[in-house]
């Protein structure tokens, strides 16, 4: 079993590089974009996004840390809301399976631009 | 009255024991006040991200087709007052929880806490006196001027101009 404290930790590490890509997110949506926030949306703008292998390569990083992140954090909410041992297994096992979907439906996404529609 | 500490199925009810805690607020310091607003922020921006991915994932049948519309008419429907009066309180949250996030790494890395005193009257910590709460403080300023940023591009760009 992980100690919490070394889960924590992780939490911080994620948290941090997601400060950091979230905020090369924000930028592509806004600052990085031509027209600013509108043209960010328009469909040749995220195709490149998706299709670039650095854009790509960043938006999974992105991903892969938020999977973590938030269903640790989500884990820790739960956590507060009731004790024992059942419970506390219950919401490990859900919350890990919850962010490892996530972080495959993401994925997939991201994936499909690369490898195609077989995925 | 308090259920004892279990193993098993049978677990103790303590939610309102919980959540009164978040809530009660009644005699919240400024720290007090950024830690229920770390969960909330943390708890939204969270759930945002699940709806985020399932409403990217439009691009996909979208590209395999090769039909642009269905992108398009996703980004059309979305793109409307009350759709981006909630991103700009994501990206509020999400840079406030980022920013205290910073914060709070460095208070558990032992930045900024102050050095431990004798304990003397009033008795005020130390680390409520040091360079964390400035920090509180700038970064709630940081995130107010990035929350005006975003006002800016998701209203004054896409519905003023």
């Amino acid at each position: 079993m992980v100690r919490e404290s070394t889960l924590m930790w992780i939490q911080y590490i994620t948290g941090l590089g997601i400060l950091v890509l979230g905020a090369l997110h924000f930028a592509s949506l806004t600052l990085l974009a031509p027209g600013g926030y509108p043209g960010a949306l328009e469909y040749k703008i995220v195709i490149f996004r998706y299709t670039d292998p650095l854009w790509a390569a960043a938006l999974e990083a992105f991903l892969a840390l938020l999977s973590y992140h938030v269903f640790n954090g989500f884990r820790v909410l739960l956590l507060e809301l009731n004790q024992g041992s059942g419970w506390t297994k219950a919401v490990n096992v859900t919350m890990a399976l919850a962010a490892i979907a996530a972080f495959l439906y993401g994925t997939r996404t991201i994936l499909v631009f690369h490898l195609g529609g077989a995925i | 009255m308090s259920a004892p500490a279990s193993s098993g199925s049978k677990f103790p009810r303590n939610m309102r024991g919980v959540l009164g805690g978040w809530a009660r607020v009644s005699h919240a310091n400024f720290e007090r006040w950024l830690y229920l607003m770390h969960r909330l922020t943390g708890l939204v921006v969270g759930l945002y991200l699940i709806a985020h991915l399932a409403e990217t994932s439009d691009i996909v049948p979208a590209y395999l087709s090769g039909d642009e519309n269905i992108w398009n008419n996703l980004m059309q429907s979305l793109y409307t007052p009350a759709a981006h009066a909630g991103l700009l309180i994501i990206a509020a949250f999400a840079v406030y929880h980022g920013l205290n996030g910073v914060r709070l790494f460095l208070a558990a890395s032992g930045v900024g806490v102050g050095r431990p005193i004798r304990p003397e009257w009033p008795y005020a910590p130390v680390s409520l006196r040091s360079f964390q709460r400035s920090l509180g403080w700038l970064f709630i300023a940081v995130t107010l001027i990035l929350t005006a940023y975003a006002f800016y591009e998701l209203f004054v760009v896409t519905h003023f101009v």
